[in-house]
């Protein structure tokens, strides 16, 4: 027998979670722009993106400064955490770099394709824990194919 | 191949990595902790290579400007953007949380619209409309159990 999903105020988790990845992608959007701005004005896509990380620290510690009184993290985790880290490192070097070459316009259509890199890596790294569904392929190829459509008009 | 274009797709390829690793990661430690870890790595990755390729003082002489904005980017990419997106992660698993994520293109649109007073083509639209029933598809996918 399945067991019911959790709920929040009435509301699925997964529907919260949901709607913070949307709040997260307009977000992502947004920076993007700003990038764009400072890459065409020369400033080096590592620096831009070292600054960025700078502050960043210092806003989740603001933001979050309560819940680390009582941190906790697991050994596979803090690797894990490492290990995303510097591939968050590269992506963001890369791109930020990359926008000193090519439109905006042209480099996130691109970044569409970053759901596929993710099922791959997910059916290794997550087996067992996350599976996707046949829906949930169909439409991850959607959002990508349409990501598509939009790059070849830009 | 442009330079360029190579450059996003090797960060395509890194933050589709990130993400699930980052997932995984939160196995054993909360959002916010994973996060702070990963900006930590950032920083000191980042901080090395701009050493090493762009010197000490490409660090140094920046004007107000440039910290205001990096400051707005740090809001928008680390605590608006992977922070919500690691509890949306948490919420809804990377399956779901992914493509919607990936649907970013479609949001600058739309900012282009509104905000910019743009008019997309018939190929923007038919490639909008692809983007929103992908999302529909995946958030009305009554499979999409969570651990």
């Amino acid at each position: 027998m399945s067991t019911p999903p959790r709920t929040f105020a009435g509301i699925s988790t997964v529907t919260i979670g949901i709607a913070f990845a949307v709040l997260a992608a307009a977000s992502f959007a947004g920076t993007g722009f700003v990038a764009n701005e400072l890459a065409d004005e020369g400033a080096p896509g590592i620096i831009i993106g070292f600054y960025e990380a700078l502050f960043g620290m210092v806003l989740v510690v603001a933001v979050n400064a309560r819940r680390f009184r009582a941190v906790r993290m697991t050994r596979p985790a803090l690797a894990w955490a490492l290990a995303a880290g510097g591939l968050f490192a590269t992506a963001f070097g890369s791109f930020y770099t990359g926008l000193s070459r090519i439109d905006y316009s042209v480099g996130a259509p691109i970044l569409g394709a970053v759901p596929l890199v993710s099922y791959v890596v997910l059916l290794f790294v997550l087996r067992g824990h996350e599976h996707i569904t046949r829906r949930a392929l169909a439409g991850a190829f959607l959002v990508v194919a349409g990501v598509g459509i939009i790059g070849l008009t830009t | 191949m442009e330079l360029g274009i190579l450059l996003t797709m090797i960060a395509a390829t890194s933050w589709g990595a990130g993400d699930v690793f980052a997932r995984r990661a939160m196995f054993g430690a909360g959002a916010e902790t994973v996060l702070i870890v990963m900006i930590t790595m950032v920083i000191l990755t980042l901080g090395v290579v701009g050493i090493a390729i762009e010197g000490a003082g490409a660090f140094a002489s920046k004007d107000g400007t440039f910290l205001l904005l990096t400051a707005f980017m740090g809001l928008l990419t680390w605590v608006t953007g992977n922070l919500l997106y690691f509890h949306g992660m948490m919420r809804a698993g990377v399956v779901i949380a992914a493509p919607i994520l990936g649907a970013a293109p479609l949001i600058a649109i739309l900012f282009a619209v509104t905000l910019g007073g743009e008019r997309p083509g018939p190929l923007t639209l038919i490639g909008s409309f692809a983007v929103v029933a992908g999302v529909a598809v995946l958030v009305t996918d009554r499979e999409r159990v969570q651990e």
